[in-house]
């Protein structure tokens, strides 16, 4: 081949690349597919998973539940174990929801039963969220749990729902959450969040603020920025400056100096990663010194990432932060139970699901049935952890909590710090 | 719109150092060096474990990470450009883009996939023009990519490595007859792209967020560069970089619709290959 063709073909191949990413990033997790391919199920390790349902020794025999044994009840675990971040979420897993695991047996398990989770993966795909679900309708299960993902778990969520098979879900979409009536969210839809930063933001604005708001061109990241940019708005917040942002832009410099033209005074960010470099780069201008919040960067991975460069940020949090004092009881537990691997505010976070969890099944009775668990999710109210936002289900209302923490940056170590009790009110 | 101006010219310093290396390949074996950037960072990674996590002294640590990148970059030669010699050239590429996922899952792996510090090689609280604050480690990538560029001149033209380099690059099986070692040319250019990818990762990892993926970002857009200046100039790819990063700065100014950036800069790419094929700088060197 001549070297003018293949400079013809690099040229191609690097405008269409290009055009590709202009394209934005469309989350291909964040889609909803109709293929599956198979999920893995493994039995966490400090519990053997149940093959059969026992039959009971009483005359009026009750219909087996699927899951439940005289002795053991099963869960399926949800969660992308095997993604890009498998081995991070593997390690929060081993912390945060083992450690739970491991206190709740040796306490005597749940209404006598000891309690076995077996670990789904939905791969961080959509098709893998299928593949999920159709795991967890035939892997044994009594309930599930899924903690973790945006389109993926909404996606096996979805699947769950339509099969009529109870689950808790932590979050999704509006879209999603108003028309199941299988899945329960555990924290509010991600436009409930955002409405709910708004107005914790409207809350402490000063009269002259000027709010600038920055999205990252990801769906879950729009969905909750457009939501808090609503919210805001009708709270009478002037939002003077909108602007999306690629994902791993090197530079956020022109549009912060947009912001600072504009005379914005608090820059909300939907970003993750990308607020590092947005408060770095924000810091080269001359005479921009905002005030910073938003969601889904009050993760302590991020501010230990960058000491001092978020310090003074706030925002909303769905689990408590890493200096409360059930933060330090849960790391004498992990300790305890020789889980302490990973020991931050998401191994903190799945510990609190497996409370949730934990009171679910006491409150789905001694003889758990797909009908107990319904009114047992249905009858917790206020169930108050200090570790998650107090959790009410009702008849009705799929959705556990509509409060979050708030949360200013940072502590001594680098971590998201308390500013509060977890509040709806804001 | 200066300071956009300004501050794009710095981020394109970046563009096309990381660009430098791609074309420094290019030149001689008429590929391009997909696992560039992940060959970097993975010598930007031991830098920082070194430096940050094991204290040894800076001017060691740099030493390391530059080292380790242009290991990979001789392994990358012997494992799979040497083998696929005489193999269509969209195959050796596909080769590369194998050695990029695989230093990438490596990195993920072996690092996590999250975000970590990353102290700057020099620190201070640099200086303002036009409003923009200019930070030491951005004067600093400025002076590095204009040292390479001199040094890379030195090699080329006054060195016997540089001449058999130019013949090799010129046409190998002719430079083979009449005595150049090829393969050693081959293996010598590799081992000098991983060293320049190494130190622009070195450079560059505290101007963005420092993670497994940085470089992987930021090689689309040292590709564009490297090809505004038409893939075997140097200097021109360079210039590309500093190009892309300014019109990167008006434009992101200008225009705030999702992928208005992405979009103008393929059609600004497209454009000038259109005009000028050989790129916007017509050097040899």
């Amino acid at each position: 081949m001549s070297r003018r063709p293949i400079r013809k073909l690099i040229g191609l191949v690097a405008v269409l690349a290009l055009v590709a990413a202009a394209c934005g990033d469309d989350d291909s997790s964040d889609t909803q597919a109709t293929t599956a391919p198979t999920a893995t199920t493994q039995a966490s390790e400090s519990t053997a998973a149940p093959e059969t349902t026992a039959a009971p020794e009483t005359t009026q025999a009750p219909v087996p539940t699927e899951g439940v044994t005289d002795d053991t009840i099963t869960v399926s675990v949800v969660a992308g174990f095997t993604g890009l971040f498998g081995e991070v979420i593997e390690g929060i897993y081993v912390s945060g929801m083992e450690t739970w695991l491991e206190d709740v047996n040796a306490r005597g398990g749940v209404n006598g039963r000891e309690v076995v989770l077996k670990k789904v993966d939905h791969q961080e795909t959509a098709e893998g969220g299928i593949a999920a679900c159709q795991e967890v309708l035939s892997n044994g299960s009594y309930t599930a749990i899924l903690v973790q993902g945006t389109g993926p778990q909404a996606a096996a969520a979805d699947c769950l729902d339509d099969a009529g098979f109870t689950n808790l879900v932590w979050t999704a979409d509006d879209s999603f959450v108003n028309s199941w009536g299988s899945s329960y969210t555990i924290f509010p839809s991600e436009e409930g969040q955002g409405a709910l930063l708004a107005d914790f933001v409207s809350a402490n604005a000063s009269p002259d603020e000027k709010v600038g708001v920055v999205l990252l061109n990801v769906p879950v990241y729009t969905r909750i920025g457009n939501a808090f940019v609503d919210r805001a708005t009708a709270n009478g917040l002037d939002v003077v400056e909108t602007v999306t942002v690629e994902f791993g832009q090197a530079s956020f410099t022109p549009q912060l100096i947009r912001m600072e033209e504009a005379g914005v005074t608090t820059v909300a960010m939907f970003v993750t990663n990308e607020a590092i470099q947005i408060a770095t780069d924000a810091t080269t201008i001359a005479g921009f010194a905002p005030d910073y919040t938003g969601a889904l960067f009050e993760f302590d991975f991020v501010t230990q990432a960058a000491p001092g460069v978020l310090d003074g940020a706030t925002g909303l949090r769905i689990s408590a932060t890493v200096d409360t004092p059930e933060f330090a009881a849960f790391q004498a537990l992990a300790a305890q139970y020789e889980r302490s691997s990973v020991l931050d505010g998401e191994a903190f976070l799945y510990y609190g699901y497996g409370l949730i969890l934990e009171e679910v099944l006491r409150q789905a009775g001694e003889n758990p049935t797909a009908d107990s668990l319904i009114s047992g999710i249905e009858g917790i109210s206020g169930f108050a952890t200090g570790v998650l936002p107090p959790i009410t289900w009702g008849s009705g209302d799929l959705v556990g909590s509509d409060g979050m923490f708030p949360t200013v940056c940072c502590s001594d170590i680098n971590a998201w710090a308390a500013d509060g009790p977890a509040s709806s009110d804001f | 719109m200066e300071i956009s101006l300004l501050n794009g010219a710095f981020l394109g310093v970046i563009y096309g150092l990381i660009a430098i290396g791609l074309v420094v390949v290019y030149r001689v074996t008429r590929i391009i060096n997909f696992a560039h950037g992940e060959i970097g960072m993975i010598g930007a990674f031991v830098f920082a474990d070194l430096w940050l996590d094991h204290d040894l002294p800076l001017v060691l640590a740099v030493g390391a990470g530059i080292a380790v990148s242009a290991l990979l970059g001789v392994i990358t030669e012997f494992v799979v450009i040497r083998p696929l010699r005489g193999q269509p050239r969209l195959t050796v590429m596909v080769g590369t883009l194998g050695v990029s996922s695989l230093l990438l899952v490596y990195a993920v792996r072996r690092y996590s996939p999250r975000p970590r510090f990353a102290r700057p090689v020099i620190e201070g609280n640099g200086f303002e023009i036009a409003g923009l604050l200019v930070r030491p480690v951005q004067i600093l990538t400025l002076v590095v990519a204009l040292a390479i560029l001199a040094l890379l001149a030195l090699v080329m033209f006054k060195s016997s490595f540089g001449l058999r380099l130019r013949a090799t690059a010129l046409d190998s099986e002719a430079a083979a007859e009449v005595g150049v070692r090829v393969g050693r040319v081959s293996m010598g250019t590799w081992a000098i792209a991983g060293a320049i990818a190494g130190l622009s990762a070195i450079l560059v990892s505290s101007q963005v967020v420092f993670s497994a993926f940085f470089m992987s970002r930021l090689m689309l857009r040292a590709l564009a560069a490297a090809l505004l200046g038409g893939l075997t100039s140097v200097t021109g790819a360079f210039a590309g970089g500093i190009f892309l990063g300014m019109a990167e700065g008006v434009i992101g100014f200008q225009w705030i619709a999702p992928g208005a950036v992405e979009a103008s800069l393929a059609v600004l790419v497209m454009a000038v290959l259109i005009v000028r094929p050989k790129g916007l700088v017509a050097a040899e060197y």
